[in-house]
């Protein structure tokens, strides 16, 4: 299947800068805005995108994530690596069209977010339908209740957790009905820890450097 | 016209003639197997299948610096010479029995019967173990026998030891009689059979087929257990209680093992590697190459553990000599709630012992700035690169009534639980000198913490997004 690329300017959801929400409610729009064609040149970095390490870690987290039907067989090459270029944090990006499906893709420090269109009949909907949330023969199910709500026209959802045990107790959403971003922290199965750090957003910033 | 010189050696009479001769029917022992034992294994790197080894992980790209299984040590413990690093594991007030193989220097020119004694020292001691004897009967041109079992007189005492074994092997009624040979072993004491390591019950369960014991692990145990003369006296509830805290002082106390919290009881291979099972929880012991644990993460020695990880490596070596102790786990916990309210806890509220009732985190719903905030009490550590240390739980060992949490220095405990000697005595006695440790100079305190959306909240409800914002006098108090 040939993929196709989506024009530079294109915003997926219509948002071109972050909308004037309270601070505890800028998470939800994060990963979502498409950097200008200028910025991602004038803020590539040919070192981080060289880094195998840094490349094996965010492919890999794709592969994890979005369902291989979604995914560019020549995602690798595709991924570009770029320092301060969403919401001001290093990230690998890569867009596409591919089997009739819209895929953006955002890979920071400590999340993965993805935009994808159609947005479908609703958004848990979307979650089985793009993401591999469920086991072979298994539908997942989410413990907790979604939480809901509506913020600049768009309608967002998450799993309140004080501790999501992995990256699907992590996902929340963000859509206008026509795309639908998702977003989650890459948490590897791991329950019953001791302790663990709760990452910061300034800590998210700086993924390359701290490589270096 | 001279002969020359034969080229056989001309016989020789008398008594030079006799010495060039063998006619004098002599035995010696060439092999001896400790039996009625534990099964033992040789010490494992993880490096390839050629015996001794036994690549056990073959994912994992590590040499386990023999704290893994090799192969199952069967047949002779003893064939001709001394090897201290073979060696025998015993039940403590058992006998000690060995299977026997002796030769003669000729074919037995008739049948004869004899008398085999072993007499041994234990440590230097003649009065721990005494002689045992066992009769030989010799057939007709035998050259080898094997005597089936020789027991040692008495029973290892009520230890959980490693004894250096002396043995002086002699022959009576044949000509001639005496010593023969003597031989030297490395023999463990245990409390009890082996227990599995994963066995959260008090009793605990034998394991079924004993595996695991090695050398170089028994050896561990019995030095955190013993010290230097790795022996210790287990004739008491106390003493039992006084063992298992020397082996959380010893693991605690002695490096490596690695600190990490995101770990479980398993050590695992890097941040989505294999697990180990509990029984090679040993490995703690290696220095071992750096890796990142998780992503982001910097590098540390790739069997890094969790206070959790220690516990189990404390429950692990006790379960290598038959002591079943259990894992907890304390969690931190306030007495206020966010609407003022006052809230008695219990011990039991504090800590979960693995087994019994679940104890979970503390839990309160907080809705701040249209989101709702399911949150859980959190201990907030010393800042990291990537954000604040929060706590979910002290994991402890926990043996009959007592706590000793682990990857904290004993040295670091109030000095009544040091001179105890036992561990703490309660799980509210150790909730609040774990929450009052420094870490490296950051004072540790309680908040109410929500992963997603991310946010903390203080005593009285506030939102706050570091908790490092949160004055001392907001932070929760403690029951």
């Amino acid at each position: 299947m040939p993929l196709e690329e989506i024009p530079a300017g294109e915003q997926l959801m219509g948002v071109t800068s972050l909308p004037p929400v309270q601070a505890n409610m800028q998470f939800l729009f994060k990963g979502l805005i498409w950097p200008v064609p200028e910025a991602l040149e004038t803020h590539l970095n040919e070192a981080a995108q060289s880094n195998s390490a840094l490349l094996n870690e965010t492919v890999e987290w794709v592969n994890r994530v979005l369902k291989p039907e979604f995914v560019a067989p020549d995602l690798r090459s595709r991924l570009r690596a770029a320092t301060a270029i969403v919401n001001g944090e290093d990230a690998f990006l890569d867009r596409y069209r591919i089997n009739q499906t819209i895929v953006q893709i955002v890979v920071t420090k400590f999340h993965v977010h993805l935009v994808l269109a159609p947005a479908g009949d609703s958004p848990v909907a979307a979650i089985h339908r793009y993401l591999r949330v469920d086991e072979p023969g298994q539908t997942h199910q989410w413990e907790t209740a979604w939480e809901t709500g509506r913020v600049e026209h768009l309608n967002f959802g998450y799993q309140a957790l004080s501790t999501p045990r992995d990256w699907r107790e992590s996902i929340y959403y963000l859509t206008n009905g026509k795309a639908v971003k998702f977003s989650l922290k890459k948490i590897s199965t791991r329950p019953g820890i001791k302790g663990f750090v709760a990452t910061t957003d300034k800590a998210e910033r700086n993924w390359f450097s701290a490589q270096e | 016209m001279a002969r020359a010189p034969s080229k056989v050696p001309r016989v020789r009479s008398g008594a030079s003639h006799r010495a060039t001769l063998r006619t004098t029917w002599t035995v010696r022992v060439t092999g001896i197997e400790f039996i009625d034992d534990y099964p033992m294994e040789a010490n494992g790197r993880n490096r390839s299948n050629t015996d001794p080894d036994r690549k056990r992980y073959a994912t994992i790209p590590e040499n386990f610096e023999g704290w893994g299984r090799g192969m199952p040590l069967t047949g002779w413990d003893w064939e001709g010479k001394d090897n201290l690093e073979r060696a025998a594991c015993y039940q403590r007030l058992r006998p000690i029995h060995m299977k026997v193989r002796l030769r003669s220097s000729l074919p037995a020119p008739t049948a004869r019967t004899f008398t085999l004694t072993v007499t041994p020292t234990v440590d230097s001691s003649k009065t721990v173990l005494t002689a045992g004897t066992a009769s030989v009967n010799w057939p007709a041109a035998s050259q080898e026998q094997i005597v089936p079992m020789i027991a040692l007189g008495g029973t290892l005492p009520s230890e959980v030891s490693r004894y250096h074994l002396r043995l002086t092997w002699s022959v009576t009624g044949i000509t001639p009689g005496g010593i023969v040979n003597q031989t030297n072993h490395k023999i463990f004491g245990i409390y009890d059979d082996p227990r599995e390591p994963d066995d959260p019950t008090t009793a605990g369960k034998a394991l079924t087929p004993v595996i695991g014991l090695t050398k170089q692990r028994l050896d561990k145990v019995t030095l955190a257990i013993g010290g230097n003369d790795r022996r210790f006296k287990v004739r008491t509830a106390n003493e039992l209680k006084t063992l298992v805290w020397h082996v959380g002082r010893h693991v605690n106390n002695n490096g490596p093992p690695h600190f990490y919290g995101g770990r479980n009881q398993h050590v695992q291979y890097g941040a989505g590697g294999p697990e180990l099972d509990l029984i090679d929880n040993w490995v703690m012991w290696i220095e071992g190459t750096k890796i990142p644990p998780d992503t982001g993460e910097p590098v540390k020695s790739w069997c890094v553990g969790a206070c959790i990880t220690y516990a189990q490596l404390m429950k692990t070596m006790l379960a290598s000599v038959g002591v079943q102790a259990v894992r907890a786990w304390v969690y931190p916990k306030t007495n206020l709630m966010p609407d003022g309210t006052t809230i008695t806890l219990t011990e039991s509220d504090l800590v979960e012992i693995d087994g019994g009732a679940t104890v979970g985190p503390q839990k309160h719903t907080f809705v701040y700035g249209g989101l709702t905030y399911h949150t859980e009490v959190k201990l907030v550590g010393q800042p990291e690169v990537n954000g604040p240390y929060l706590d979910n739980f002290e994991a402890c060992l926990y043996y009959q009534g007592n706590l000793i949490p682990g990857a904290f220095p004993t040295y670091s405990y109030p000095a009544s639980v040091q001179n105890g000697g036992v561990g703490f005595p309660n799980a509210f006695s150790l909730f609040h000198w774990w929450q009052s440790i420094r870490q490296s100079g950051h004072p540790r305190f309680m908040v109410w913490y929500s992963d997603a959306p991310y946010g903390f909240f203080d005593r009285h409800g506030t939102f706050y997004s570091s908790p490092y914002d949160i004055a001392s006098r907001n932070w929760l108090p403690i029951p």
